[in-house]
């Protein structure tokens, strides 16, 4: 019977309703209107409706006794308690939504601060924090002059234009320098200052990172730290130029900001 | 009216198709109410309407385990024929709530819930705690059994 119908709608017409009145369930009023266009399964619905509909009048036909009718009275005093908001939270699966949304949120907003505190460059940075806390002074050459010469210095030497130290660090003093090659092939200069715990590093921008990357303001320094160093990033002209201090970013800070003036 | 107090006559008829005597379903029919008043006292009976079919099918089925169970034995099926109306209406009530409540669980109770003509099917499936197929299962069968019942306990309506 009905096996022109899916198993879903022949399932749904078993329990149809026995009143005439179209039922609120969307799936039940599609199962009905499919058994209807076909001849044989309207028929057999019909069928089946007379046949539930005699039950149902046979049901409604039992008769309450006076026993039972006199609860009526006492019952109208029972009233059932909607369930509080409350309550409803602390349902597990609520629970269990709720904390899994909490996790993934703070997952995003874990990254989303990375994210925001990378600049272009800051990978290699953090590579170079790792150099200048292992780099002995014999694996530099010696030098001895002021830093705003070793441009020229690089420039002469290894053929590297750009790679200039800032004006407000002219005047320190520079007791060694060396170039070499990081992982990825790039060319990078690293300067020795006769004052202790301070670094220099030279290297040039990865063109894809600084194209990605949110745009860094005028003259704004970003920062790494790892390894007990903490560096300050800035790009000119296609050249980043690192300051690496053994130590934390509020002791970077007020050094940065005094030699600014 | 509160909503237990419109279900009452529901409830009561709900109780004698699961028991099949009256004495039986007023004692199923006032332990529901019983459990209800506790709750509420307690300000835990929850404001819903399938609550007190739920504890009604509960409290029927704990009377009825009591009593002498009937045999399980597969019983015969037939197709619904067309004066099957007919035929019912010469039962009495009394007769129908007795083949349902010697029907095994949970087809008692789904052929009880489906009679009264109360709730939709998904109620059904709340109630029962079965899915959709399984219901229509129970239904069905039921069906098919009280009509090969019916053929053998009421006259052939002569067909003009």
């Amino acid at each position: 019977m009905k096996r022109w119908l899916s198993r879903r709608k022949r399932a749904l017409l078993e329990c149809a309703p026995i009143g005439d009145a179209p039922p609120n369930d969307r799936a039940m009023r599609s199962a009905l209107e499919s058994a209807r266009t076909i001849p044989e399964a309207a028929a057999s619905l019909t069928t089946q409706q007379q046949f539930d509909q005699a039950l149902a009048k046979l049901v409604r036909r039992i008769e309450i006794p006076k026993t039972a009718q006199e609860w009526s009275v006492n019952v109208a005093l029972i009233k059932g308690v909607k369930r509080s908001w409350q309550r409803t939270a602390r349902h597990p699966a609520i629970l269990a939504t709720a904390l899994a949304v909490l996790v993934m949120a703070g997952v995003t907003v874990y990254f989303l601060v990375e994210r925001l505190q990378e600049f272009p460059g800051s990978d290699t940075a953090k590579k170079l924090l790792v150099v200048a806390s292992n780099t002995k002074s014999a694996q530099l050459d010696p030098l001895n002059t002021d830093a705003i010469n070793i441009g020229d210095y690089f420039f002469m030497k290894f053929q590297l234009e750009h790679f200039d130290i800032p004006m407000s660090f002219a005047d320190l003093r520079a007791t060694g320098a060396r170039v070499f090659d990081d992982d990825e092939g790039h060319r990078v200069a690293q300067v020795a200052l006769a004052e202790s715990g301070l670094q220099f590093f030279l290297y040039p921008a990865d063109a894809r990172e600084t194209r990605a990357g949110p745009k860094p303001k005028k003259q704004s320094w970003g920062f790494v730290e790892g390894d007990g160093w903490t560096g300050a990033v800035e790009e000119r002209n296609g050249v980043c130029f690192m300051i690496a201090m053994r130590g934390s970013k509020e002791d970077l800070e007020p050094y940065l900001a005094n030699r600014q003036k | 009216m509160s909503q237990l107090g419109r279900s009452l006559p529901q409830l009561y008829r709900f109780c004698f198709l699961m028991t099949g005597e009256a004495g039986k379903a007023l004692e199923g029919y006032q332990n529901t109410l019983r459990e209800a008043a506790l709750l509420a006292s307690r300000r835990q009976l929850p404001d819903d309407r399938l609550w007190c079919f739920h504890e009604a099918r509960h409290q029927c089925v704990a009377i009825a385990q009591n009593e002498v169970q009937p045999e399980t034995a597969s019983l015969a099926e037939e197709a619904i024929a067309p004066d099957a109306a007919g035929r019912v209406a010469q039962l009495e009530s009394a007769q129908l709530a007795v083949w349902i409540a010697g029907a095994p669980e949970p087809q008692r109770s789904a052929l009880a819930y489906f009679y009264l003509n109360e709730f939709s099917h998904r109620e059904m499936q709340n109630l029962l705690d079965v899915k959709m197929d399984e219901l229509a299962r129970l239904i069905s069968h039921g069906r098919a059994q009280f009509q090969a019942w019916l053929n053998t306990v009421t006259a052939l309506i002569p067909t003009e």
